[in-house]
């Protein structure tokens, strides 16, 4: 009797977090229905294009190091990783150096970002510089 | 308070340390959405941790949250919680590993940020920690060095995951995040120091000293403590504490078990003990004079907590006698004259405990005594046999239905025993028996 009592509400209390899980996440994202995908997948308007030329191997090693520093958690690219904040036009409205800034939480952003945020992205000033260049090509070649 | 509203008023406390998590996140600046799978995977995760911190105050052992529910019903929810909340974590990550496998970086941990690192180890330790304890008899892993690794396996999997939670840093930066996962992690962290520091502290200052090792049959003996300069331990007969014996209290090198002397009497305690495992091998060497610790009492498998049943009927097998043989004394040395039944079920007649203990008390109580031998000796004029509901019907009288039922034996006696007193319409709430051997 006792048994079942801890059984069911253990029961319980797992099906009630999961619904009000769910809630939460609604709550968060109104009118989206659970499928992100599709809005996710779509190419942005591409607005400031200019002609430069851009190394592959370097996108490359920008693509790795984005990769490795899990810049996914808080950034998606043609809808992978976190779609709240999306890169894929990002360089067509900041130049390198903006970029460089944005990455690494450079003291002007202190109060434009939101605290936490820019604690975290002043962890990324650490990089080595020849990463961080890399970082910027690989952003700078998403709109090409 | 009443058993029922106390044991309301804990469930209350418990559904809001778990759900605390979904409610402050939505508090404070809320960062937008990031799609419906992402934020739902986030909330798992910090209703999965709240479950998990939850997980250290059940075991803290507090008696008078036990007490409405006997501390055994929550170790077992303690289980099923664990495994509970090891889906939801599991779910988390699942959800992003499907949806968003860039959003977990590298798996490396040379390459991988330290946070994501500690996400995943934390996960794998809290699977460790399962395994362990689901498996620990298949895998051959000592009792008290699985208490030692339960412990150790349990705050290193909740630090890490903290950390992880602290270095992604998602939702936490308003000032009521942070009080409330600040506020959580100085709880758990008290209550780790209340456990392993405090109460250990406490039992050292409350010794009781070995006055009587006495033989018993069937390999079992019955161990007398009194105390050692304070009044001792009152307890409900029926109950039981965790005994420490050659260690230090702060070494969590204890084991449970009943009591088995008159409630009556808190300046001698009496624990019957058979043997059974390592520890329970080495009671016979106790030397008179030596110190012991105990935790206690704990327990809702007490007659106390019906005074006012009509009558009780106890059903026991082995040593799983030693806590009714509690009861009856406590009743007898109250005076009790309510009709009582005590079926005991044993494999031969030279192996029954309390044997004469119980012919004695026989002759102080309202109690009708039905033996019952698996293999009797030749002339045996008593039950053969097992516990079944036949015999249940021929030792119990036609009302049987509206008296109280304690079991306590090996577990298929207990469930088969359930499972008989259910065909005889015996109501299930009055039913009473103690879930033992769990891990």
């Amino acid at each position: 009797m006792r048994e079942q009592w801890a059984r069911r509400i253990a029961l319980l209390t797992g099906q009630l977090v999961l619904l009000l899980s769910i809630a939460f996440a609604v709550i968060q994202n109104p009118g989206e229905t659970s499928d992100t995908t599709e809005s996710r997948g779509q190419a942005p308007p591409l607005e400031r294009l200019e002609s430069i030329t851009l190394d592959p191997e370097r996108i490359e090693a920008g693509r790795q190091i984005y990769k490795r520093q899990s810049c996914a958690r808080c950034h998606s690219i043609a809808g992978e990783g976190n779609s709240r904040n999306p890169l894929d036009d990002v360089s067509v409205k900041s130049t390198a150096e903006e970029l460089r800034d944005w990455i690494t939480g450079a003291d002007a952003l202190q109060g434009v970002l939101p605290a936490h945020v820019f604690r975290l992205k002043q962890r990324y000033s650490a990089l080595p510089g020849d990463d961080l260049d890399a970082l910027i090509i690989y952003m700078q070649s998403l709109r090409l | 308070m009443t058993p029922f509203f106390s044991a309301l008023c804990w469930l209350s406390v418990y559904l809001v340390l778990v759900l605390a998590p979904l409610f402050v996140l939505l508090t404070g600046s809320v960062p937008a959405g990031s799609g419906f799978w992402w934020d739902f995977s986030m909330a798992l995760g910090f209703t999965g941790m709240a479950m998990m911190g939850v997980q250290f105050f059940l075991t803290a052992r507090f008696r008078h949250v036990s007490a409405p529910f006997g501390i055994d019903i929550i170790y077992y929810f303690h289980r099923y919680l664990a495994l509970m909340a090891f889906g939801l974590i599991f779910l988390h990550f699942l959800i992003i590993r499907i949806d968003n496998v860039e959003a977990l970086g590298v798996i490396n941990p040379l390459q991988a940020s330290w946070y994501m690192t500690a996400g995943r180890a934390s996960l794998m330790l809290f699977a460790l920690l399962i395994i362990t304890s689901l498996w620990r008899k298949p895998l051959r892993i000592h009792y008290d060095e699985w208490r030692m690794l339960h412990i150790g396996l349990a705050v290193a999997a909740f630090l890490l995951a903290l950390g992880h939670i602290e270095g992604v840093g998602y939702y936490i930066d308003a000032p009521a995040k942070r009080w409330l996962w600040s506020g959580y992690t100085l709880f758990w962290v008290l209550l780790i120091v209340y456990v392993r520091l405090i109460k250990p502290w406490q039992m050292h200052h409350r010794p009781y000293r070995v006055t009587e090792v006495r033989q018993e049959r069937s390999n079992s003996w019955t161990l007398a403590l009194e105390p050692d300069g304070h009044e001792g331990m009152r307890f409900k007969p029926g109950q039981f504490a965790w005994l420490t014996l050659r260690e230090s209290p702060w070494h969590v090198k204890e084991h449970p078990f009943s009591f088995s002397s008159s409630a009556a009497r808190q300046d001698r305690l009496e624990f019957t003990i058979k043997e059974l495992g390592d520890f329970t091998r080495t009671i016979k060497e106790t030397q008179i004079g030596e110190i012991a610790y105990l935790d206690g009492p704990y327990g809702a498998f007490s007659v106390d907590r019906y005074r006012g049943a009509p009558g009780f009927v106890f059903i026991a097998g082995g040593v799983g006698a030693a806590p009714i043989v509690s009861i009856l004394s406590t009743l007898a040395d109250r005076h009790e004259h309510r009709p009582l039944w005590f079926i005991y079920s044993n494999n031969c007649w030279e192996d029954v405990i309390f044997r004469e203990a119980l012919e004695t008390l026989k002759e102080r109580l309202d109690l009708r005594l039905i033996h019952v031998l698996a293999e009797p000796p030749t002339g045996w004029k008593g039950e053969t046999g097992f516990i079944t509901q036949a015999l249940l019907r021929k030792a119990l009288p036609s009302d049987m239905k509206k008296y109280e039922y304690f079991l306590c034996g090996p577990k298929p006696m207990s469930d088969a025993v359930q499972q008989e007193l259910h065909t005889l319409q015996v109501p299930l709430g009055k039913v009473h028996f103690e879930l033992f051997d769990m891990v």
